[in-house]
C-alpha cells in the first residue's frame, strides 16, 4: 500500500474545450460516518489539476478496515456546484485520474407545459389592475363565462374540425420531430 | 453558422435547438454597457441593433422569453400565454376593453399581422404642431430604410384570400378607396397564424431583422437578456446611470436573479402603458406620464355567407379600405376597414353570445367574412400604478369615437349585405344579427343608446409619454430624449402624440431608426457619462447580503481569508466615528458590531427569518487579547467568543470562532475576512474540523438602508430626518417595514394628495390587501398620520426620495422591555409604546 495518493485530471466542458478555475475538492466516501476531505486545487488554464494527500488523510484511528480511498470530486464553479463525479477506488500506483466532462443536465424546457398555470400567474397581475367600482357586473360576468366556455371548448383544435376548420398546420411539439414538413396541406394560392 | 457566434442571449428557460446561440442565467448578473435598452420590440430591437453594429456595447433587457420559429407550434392555448402580455388578458380598468401586446423577445413584432403602413403626412403634420418637431425629410429617411430592412412588400392579388377579396369586392361595388397591404413578410405561407408566431420564418418581425442581424455579426457587442423585468432606473440631478432588474420564473411569477446594467444612455422601449409604467415607478416625469393615451378601438362584423369562405385560410389581414381614414386625407378621427380574421379560439372569445347561440354561430366558422372598423381615437387614456406598482389603464371612449364606430359598422354592414352576405353578425350584445340591410339602424341605435355594449379591443396602444419640445406638458422632446435628463431616453409607441391613424408598427420602428441615428451621431456628448460601478441588488463579494446560499457556500469555500484577525475589532462602544449614514449611495457604516446577514432564499426557512433570527458579533480587546461576544436580535443573549486563526484541512486559513459559554460550547464558526468590512462565515455544531454544518452567512460594516436594523432607523430618523413639506412629499411611495433580521418585502404603499380643500391626505395600502385613508398633520418636527385605530404614524424626510417613518401605539405604563426585530419599545414622557418601523422610497 502507499502512503502517498494523487488525485489528478482533466476538467472539460460539452465541447471538449478545457475550463479553467474550477474548484476542485477530493474527497473519501465512508460508509456510516462522514466523508473524510481529501484536499482541493482549481483547475489551470489546461483545465488540468492534481490533489495530494497521504494516508491519514481518509483512514482514521479506528478505520481498521479502510484501505483504499474511495475517492469522489466536488467541482463548482463561482456560482455553485456544477458536478459530483462517480467513486473511484482502484488507484494505479497511487494516482486516481479523472476525466470529468462536465455537461448541462438540466432536462430541456417544455414551453408549452403548464401553460394554464402560467396563464393563471399572468391573469394574477391582470387583475390587479381592474377598478371594480368601474366594472359593469353583467358585462364582466358575461365575459367571464364567455371566456370560459370558449377556452374549455377550442382549446383544443380538434373541436374546430367538427366545424370544417382543418386547425393548426403543424405538429404540436415541432422541436422534437426536426425533420417534420412545412407543407399546408390546405388550399395554399399561388402564382398563376 | 451558431457554432460560430458568441452566446449573446441569456434567459431562464433552457429550450432545445435554437436558432440563436443562448445561454442560461443561472446566478445574479452586473453588466457594464454604453447603452441599455429595455424591450426588444419594434423600437428596441431596432435601437439595440443599431447601436451594437456602431460599435457600442449594448445590454438588451427583455421581460419575456426567447422562443423561435419552431416553438411557434399555432395551438393558440399554448403560444398564447407564452408571447401575449398578460396572457393576453391585459384590461382596461373597468375590463371594458381588451389591449393586445406582445411579451417575449421581439416584442409584439413577432404576434402581429404583419401590416405596413407609413406614418401619414397629415399625422406628422400634426404632430408637428403638437410639438414634435421631425422634419418630412427625416421622416421619409427612416421610413424607407426600416421599409428596405423588414423587407415590406405589397400582397399581390394571387395573395388575397376569400375574405380579402369579399372586403375588395365591396369597396370596389362601393367606389372606395382601397388597396391591398403592405406586409413585412417574404414568401408568406399564408397559414393564417400571424397572431400565434410566424412558424415558418416568413415574417420580418424583429427576432428574423435586427436582432438576428445583430447577433450573428460578431463585431457586434451585445448582450440580450430574456425573462427580465427593469424594475429600476437609477439615476441622480437628470443623469441616469443604470437599470436594476429582476429574472423571473415566468411559471410561477418569482424572482430568480437580480441585475444590475451600468450604462451611458438608458433607452426605454418596453410599449406603450409599460414605459409609462416603468416611468412612474421611477418617479421619472411623474406629473406628465401615463397621459394621453390612445388606442385604436376596433370592432369587428361578420358576414355570413351561404358559401364556405374558408377565411382561416390565407393572409388575415390583407386589405384595408381607406376611404374614412387618414390615409385619404381624413384630419380629424376618422376610420380604417380592414379584413382580419382570427383562429377557432380567438374568434370564439370575440362573438358576444352564449350558450346554444353561441355553439349555431361557431357551427359557421367556415361561412364567414370578417373585418374590423379602427377608429382614430382621442388621445383621454391614462395609465396610474396600483398598490403594487401594475399599470393601470384607463379608457373611456369619447362621444365622436362611438359617432365614428356608428358609422363604420353602418358602412361595413352595408358592404357585406351587398357582396351577398345572408346575415352580418356584430359585436353588440343587444343586437347580434342583422338579417337584412333594414336592420342596420337597430345596430346604430344599440351603439348610441348603449355605448358599453360594443365589444371593443385594441392592439395598437399608443401614448402616455408625450412627444413635444414643451417639458411642461411634454415628457420627451423631438428626439425622444426626456426633458430634464441628459442620457435617459423614451422611444415607442408611447411616445405618439396622437393617434397616428394606422397600424403603427412602421411608425415606431422609424421613430427607433431617428432615436438611435441621434444617439450615434451625438455619442461624444454621451460618452462623457461616467460608468459608475454600482452592483444594485446583485450578490457580490462586497455585497454578499444579497446572496443566495448556493452561491455564499461556494465563495466560502473558494475564497480566502484575506486580512489579519485584528481587522474583525469593532469601533469602542460610544465612538463618534462607530456609525455614519452615506445619503447620496444610501449606505449605512456601522463599526460598532458586524451585522449578520442570511442568505435571500426563497425557501421557507429563509423567509421564516424575515422578521426574526437576526444576530450581530462584535470584536474587541480584552485583557490584551482578542475577545468578541454574538447576540441574537431576539433574545437577551450575549454568548462570549474567542476567535483564533486556524489552518482547516478544508477551508485552509480560516478565523475559528470558539463560544466559550458552556451552554453554547457545542457551536462554533469559522469566518473568513475576505475585506476590511466583509466577513463570510460558516456555524457548525460539534467539534472542529469535523462539525456538522448548520448554515451559512455573511457579516458586514457597511449595508444598504433597505437592511437597516431599528437602531440605524432611530439614527437616521433622529439624526438625517427632517419635517416633510407639503410639496415635496406628494406622490406614491413604497414601503418595508424594518427588521433587525433580514431586508423585508416591499409592503406597503402611501399616496400623498391634496384634498379639495388643498388639505393633504394619504392613502395606505397594506400588504396589498389592508387599505384607507388617512388624515395627515404637518408640525415643525414631523408628519403625522391618523387612521381608524388608536395607533399613528410619525414621519421624516431622508432625501426628496426617501423616509422614515414609526407606526406607534399609545403609551402604556407596562412595563415593556424588548420585542421582536420588528417592534421597537421606545420612552415618551407617559410610559413606553411600541412602534413599529418602516421605510418609505419614493422608486420602486
Amino acid at each position: 500500500m502507499v502512503s502517498t495518493y494523487t488525485v489528478e485530471g482533466l476538467i472539460r466542458d460539452e465541447k471538449r474545450q478545457p475550463v479553467a478555475n474550477l474548484f476542485v475538492e477530493a474527497f473519501d466516501s465512508d460508509f456510516g460516518s462522514s466523508d473524510d476531505y481529501l484536499g482541493n486545487t482549481f483547475t489551470n488554464r489546461q483545465g488540468l489539476f492534481k490533489i495530494k494527500f497521504k494516508e491519514k488523510a481518509f483512514k482514521g484511528k479506528y478505520e481498521i478496515l479502510e484501505k483504499n480511498p474511495d475517492v469522489y470530486l466536488v467541482i463548482s464553479d463561482d456560482y455553485g456546484v456544477v458536478k459530483k463525479t462517480e467513486i473511484k477506488s482502484r488507484p494505479r500506483n497511487g494516482v486516481f485520474k479523472f476525466d470529468v466532462v462536465i455537461k448541462d443536465e438540466k432536462p430541456f424546457y417544455d414551453p408549452y407545459a403548464n401553460s394554464t398555470q402560467r396563464m393563471l400567474t399572468l391573469f394574477t397581475a391582470a387583475s390587479d389592475t381592474a377598478n371594480i367600482s368601474q366594472v359593469n357586473p353583467n358585462w364582466t360576468g358575461a365575459l367571464l363565462l364567455r371566456s370560459i366556455t370558449s377556452w374549455l371548448h377550442y382549446s383544443d383544435p380538434r373541436t374546430g374540425k367538427i366545424y370544417g376548420y382543418p386547425g393548426p398546420q403543424v405538429i404540436a411539439r415541432p422541436k422534437e420531430f426536426p425533420n417534420h414538413d412545412h407543407t399546408i396541406p390546405w388550399r395554399r394560392t399561388a402564382k398563376k | 453558422m451558431e457554432e460560430d457566434c458568441q452566446e449573446m442571449i441569456h434567459g431562464l428557460e433552457k429550450i432545445r435547438d435554437r436558432r440563436e446561440a443562448y445561454t442560461m442565467v443561472n446566478h445574479d448578473i452586473v453588466e457594464n454597457a454604453d447603452v441599455c435598452v429595455i424591450g426588444s420590440g419594434a423600437a428596441g430591437a431596432i435601437i439595440a441593433s443599431k447601436l451594437a453594429l456602431e460599435g457600442k456595447s449594448v445590454v438588451l433587457l427583455e421581460k419575456g422569453g426567447y422562443y423561435d420559429a419552431e416553438d411557434m407550434n399555432q395551438r393558440e392555448i399554448e403560444m398564447i400565454p407564452l408571447l401575449w402580455k398578460n396572457g393576453g388578458a391585459t384590461f382596461t380598468d373597468n375590463l371594458r376593453m381588451l389591449v393586445v401586446q406582445g411579451q417575449c423577445l421581439g416584442g409584439s413584432t413577432v404576434i402581429n399581422d404583419a401590416v405596413c403602413f407609413k406614418t401619414p403626412q397629415i399625422t406628422r403634420e400634426q404632430w408637428r404642431q403638437m410639438g414634435a418637431n421631425i422634419s418630412d425629410e427625416v421622416w421619409d429617411g427612416a421610413l424607407d430604410e426600416v421599409w428596405t430592412n423588414i423587407n415590406v412588400s405589397k400582397v399581390k392579388d394571387f395573395e388575397l384570400n376569400e375574405n380579402n377579396k369579399m372586403l375588395k369586392r365591396a369597396c370596389e361595388q362601393k367606389g372606395y378607396i382601397s388597396s391591398s397591404n403592405d406586409r413585412n413578410c417574404k414568401d408568406c405561407m399564408q397559414c393564417g397564424f400571424c397572431h400565434l408566431g410566424c412558424h415558418y420564418e416568413t415574417k420580418q418581425d424583429m427576432l428574423v431583422t435586427y436582432i438576428r442581424q445583430a447577433v450573428r455579426n460578431s463585431d457586434a457587442n451585445i448582450r440580450i437578456y430574456c425573462n427580465c423585468s427593469a424594475e429600476r432606473i437609477t439615476y441622480d440631478e437628470g443623469v441616469v446611470d443604470g437599470v436594476e432588474g429582476d429574472f423571473v420564473d415566468r411559471a410561477t411569477g418569482s424572482v430568480k436573479f437580480k441585475i444590475r446594467v451600468n450604462a451611458k444612455v438608458v433607452v426605454v422601449s418596453a410599449g406603450a402603458i409599460a414605459s409609462s409604467q416603468i416611468l412612474l415607478k421611477n418617479a421619472i416625469a411623474l406629473d406628465r406620464a401615463g397621459k394621453g393615451l390612445t388606442f385604436h378601438p376596433a370592432s369587428f362584423l361578420l358576414g355570413r355567407f351561404d358559401k364556405p369562405i374558408n377565411a382561416y385560410d390565407g393572409i388575415p389581414m390583407g386589405f384595408t379600405c381607406h376611404q374614412f381614414g387618414v390615409t385619404n386625407g381624413v384630419r380629424d378621427g376618422g376610420f380604417l376597414i380592414e379584413s382580419i380574421f382570427l383562429p377557432i379560439l380567438q374568434f370564439s372569445l370575440g362573438i358576444p353570445s352564449f350558450f346554444e347561440n353561441h355553439q349555431l354561430l361557431m357551427k359557421d366558422y367556415i361561412y364567414y367574412t370578417m373585418a374590423g372598423v379602427m377608429i382614430r381615437d382621442d388621445p383621454t387614456g391614462t395609465v396610474t400604478l396600483t398598490a403594487t406598482g401594475n399599470p393601470k389603464v384607463h379608457y373611456d371612449p369619447s362621444d365622436r369615437v362611438m359617432k365614428d364606430f356608428a358609422r363604420g359598422l353602418r358602412t361595413l354592414a352595408e358592404m357585406w349585405f351587398d357582396v351577398g352576405a345572408r346575415e352580418v353578425i356584430g359585436g353588440h350584445r343587444d343586437i347580434l344579427k342583422l338579417e337584412s340591410k333594414a336592420d342596420i339602424d337597430k345596430l346604430i341605435r344599440a351603439v348610441e343608446a348603449n355605448p358599453d355594449g360594443l365589444t371593443i379591443a385594441s392592439a395598437h396602444p399608443q401614448g402616455g409619454n408625450r412627444m413635444g419640445d414643451d417639458p411642461a406638458t411634454c415628457v420627451v422632446d423631438s428626439n425622444c430624449q426626456v426633458h430634464g435628463f441628459s442620457n435617459l431616453f423614451v422611444c415607442d409607441a408611447s411616445v405618439f402624440p396622437n393617434a397616428v391613424g394606422v397600424n403603427p408598427q412602421v411608425t415606431v420602428m422609424a421613430l427607433a431608426t431617428m432615436t438611435a441615428n441621434y444617439i450615434n451621431k451625438n455619442w461624444k456628448n454621451f460618452a462623457k457619462v461616467a460608468l459608475v460601478s454600482r452592483e444594485g441588488e446583485a450578490c457580490s463579494l462586497k455585497q454578499p447580503m444579497y446572496c443566495l446560499s448556493s452561491r455564499l457556500e461556494t465563495m466560502f469555500n473558494r475564497e480566502e481569508s484575506r486580512m489579519p484577525v485584528e481587522t474583525m475589532i469593532n469601533a469602542a462602544e460610544g465612538s463618534p466615528d462607530a456609525w455614519s449614514f452615506d445619503k447620496k449611495e444610501m449606505m449605512i457604516y456601522n463599526n460598532s458590531h458586524w451585522k449578520g446577514f442570511f442568505a435571500v432564499d426563497q425557501d421557507i426557512a429563509t423567509m421564516a427569518v424575515r422578521y426574526f433570527g437576526g444576530f450581530w458579533k462584535r470584536f474587541f480587546i480584552k485583557d490584551g487579547k482578542l475577545a468578541g461576544v454574538t447576540h441574537p436580535y431576539d433574545a437577551p443573549v450575549y454568548a462570549d467568543n474567542v476567535p483564533e486563526m486556524m489552518d482547516h484541512p478544508r477551508y485552509g486559513k480560516v478565523v475559528y470562532l470558539k463560544y466559550t459559554s458552556p451552554e453554547f460550547a457545542m457551536f462554533y464558526d469559522l469566518l473568513k475576512i475576505v475585506d476590511k468590512d466583509t466577513i463570510l462565515g460558516k456555524a457548525f455544531f460539534g467539534v472542529p474540523p469535523n462539525g456538522n454544518q448548520i448554515l451559512v452567512f455573511s457579516m458586514s460594516r457597511k449595508y444598504n438602508v433597505d437592511f437597516m436594523t431599528e437602531t440605524d432607523h432611530e439614527k437616521i430618523y433622529t439624526e438625517h430626518g427632517r419635517a416633510p413639506e407639503l410639496d415635496k412629499v406628494l406622490g406614491r411611495w413604497t414601503g418595508r417595514l424594518v427588521s433587525d433580521s433580514a431586508q423585508t418585502p416591499h409592503v406597503q404603499t402611501f399616496t400623498y394628495t391634496k384634498d379639495n380643500f388643498g388639505k393633504l391626505q394619504m392613502q395606505y395600502v397594506f400588504g396589498g390587501l389592508l387599505s384607507g385613508i388617512s388624515r395627515v398633520t404637518l408640525t415643525p418636527e414631523q408628519m403625522y398620520m391618523y387612521d381608524f385605530t388608536s395607533w399613528h404614524d410619525e414621519v421624516r424626510t431622508v432625501t426628496d426620495d426617501f423616509m422614515v417613518g414609526k407606526w406607534c401605539s399609545p403609551p402604556t405604563k407596562i412595563p415593556l422591555d424588548f420585542g421582536p426585530s420588528f417592534l421597537s419599545v421606545e420612552d415618551v414622557p407617559e410610559g413606553k409604546r411600541f412602534c413599529l418601523r418602516f421605510t418609505l422610497k419614493r422608486r420602486m
